[in-house]
């Protein structure tokens, strides 16, 4: 688009984040519900958990089983047989987060209780 | 007051550029309306709020598609560019940047701007409100078309500013200034982007426009849903005339109502003010606001 293209923008803005080793706990429901996600891809699939602008609260969870992704910067976690994977850009939000499972109709799923927030949203997918 | 033909002029203003295939995604999350279905040329106003619900950043949106640039108040740059650099996920190409001085923001005012801009062969027929239309390397749009008088806004790059300019000029346009800009904005009932309206409620500035309480969550979200439905709205905005410049900032009428100030324009002989005050104040007659330098009175618009 010519409006923007030539000089005067400036480069991206860095960002910088703390990064932390990261400590987290998951429960034995949790563990069996995460198993249960990933199947048989166990030895090539892993869980990332990672924390994104946005929500109630100013920041928002998000889970997602991947193959292993070939990005730098991850934190391994080995909890019995399953691979989690946390950013170093995510680490001090997340860091001593204990990760849940209830098994319920309403309101089951996974839990997020995260010792770094101050604050979060009714629906518990958001902190901040 | 009102130019007969039009005027131009430049409003200073912050530029930030979100770049990146999910520039888009990213700021739908945080912004208080929802722009998920926006494309190519979308011509949107936002707020990004804290968590107490309260204005942190008011920003115009020129959707280039993978690139998103935002104007704002200047003052507000390091805040939005700030906010803007957190929580970027992993998987998720992001880039903010600094376009301050790259770009410039000017309107277009008065009785007939259609007529300069005709000259410029623009068809005003075509402009759209929630929409950008490119003119060689410019973007136009209209922002206001009332019965005495209309604006129009364009962005354009630094380096065609005066061949731009000129051009306008020539087709008859005057030079306008700042403070008459931005109050027959006000006059419209439009607060400008340059005006500080930070620590406020999008509501008690009549902004409600401006929050999408059905796109999701979004930081301030639930403050604004709780008083939406609570009716938790108790102030207002308008817009008054003075014989004198009014002080920024929060003050009390004659009858013990507080007010507060957020914008005070000179307009010709007279001084055009945004004052919020309680929703059930009468705006019918003049309002009078005790200062440090006696009674004023504020005239309904």
């Amino acid at each position: 688009m010519s409006l923007i293209e030539g000089t005067g923008f400036s480069l991206p803005i860095a960002t910088i984040t703390e990064r932390v080793d990261v400590n987290i706990e998951v429960t034995p429901a949790a563990r069996s519900a995460v198993k249960s996600a990933i199947g048989e891809q166990i030895e090539t699939h892993v869980l990332i958990i990672s924390a994104k602008a946005g929500g109630c609260s100013g920041y928002l969870y998000d889970m997602v089983v991947v193959e292993r992704p070939e990005e730098e910067g991850f934190q391994t976690i080995n909890i019995d047989g399953v691979t989690i994977l946390i950013h170093d850009n995510d680490s001090a939000l997340l860091n001593g987060l204990k990760l849940d499972f209830k098994d319920s109709l309403m309101g089951g799923g996974f839990h997020m209780d995260n010792p770094n927030a101050d604050r979060a949203c009714g629906c518990g997918q958001s902190f901040g | 007051m009102i130019p007969p033909l039009a005027d131009i002029v430049n409003i200073p203003t912050g530029i930030t550029l979100v770049s990146g295939k999910d520039a888009r995604t990213h700021l739908n999350r945080m912004l208080t309306v929802d722009v998920s279905s926006d494309s190519l040329l979308t011509r949107k106003e936002s707020f990004i709020c804290d968590l107490n619900g309260r204005i942190t950043t008011y920003q115009l949106h020129v959707d280039l598609d993978e690139q998103i640039l935002l104007f704002h108040n200047d003052s507000m740059s390091e805040i939005l560019r700030k906010t803007l650099t957190r929580g970027i996920p992993w998987n998720e190409e992001i880039e903010i940047s600094s376009g301050d001085g790259a770009v410039q923001r000017i309107l277009i005012y008065g009785k007939q701007p259609e007529k300069i801009l005709a000259g410029l062969g623009i068809n005003q027929a075509q402009l759209q409100s929630g929409h950008w239309t490119e003119f060689l390397d410019t973007m136009i749009s209209v922002i206001k078309i009332e019965d005495e008088f209309s604006i129009y806004e364009m962005i354009i790059p630094s380096r065609d500013y005066s061949e731009i300019t000129d051009l306008l000029h020539v087709n008859g346009a005057g030079i306008g200034e700042v403070h008459s800009a931005i109050a027959l904005l006000s006059i419209a009932g439009m607060i400008d982007y340059s005006i500080d309206v930070s620590g406020h409620i999008p509501f008690n500035l009549g902004l409600q426009r401006l929050v999408d309480l059905k796109k999701g969550c979004y930081p301030g979200q639930e403050i604004h849903a709780r008083m939406e439905s609570r009716d938790g709205i108790k102030k207002s905005t308008s817009t008054f005339k003075t014989n004198v410049q009014m002080r920024l900032g929060k003050s009390k009428s004659t009858n013990n109502d507080q007010l507060e100030i957020i914008s005070s324009q000179r307009f010709g002989d007279s001084w055009i003010n945004v004052l919020i005050h309680p929703k059930e104040i009468s705006l019918s007659s003049e309002i009078l606001v005790n200062t440090p330098e006696g009674e004023i009175a504020l005239k309904s618009v």
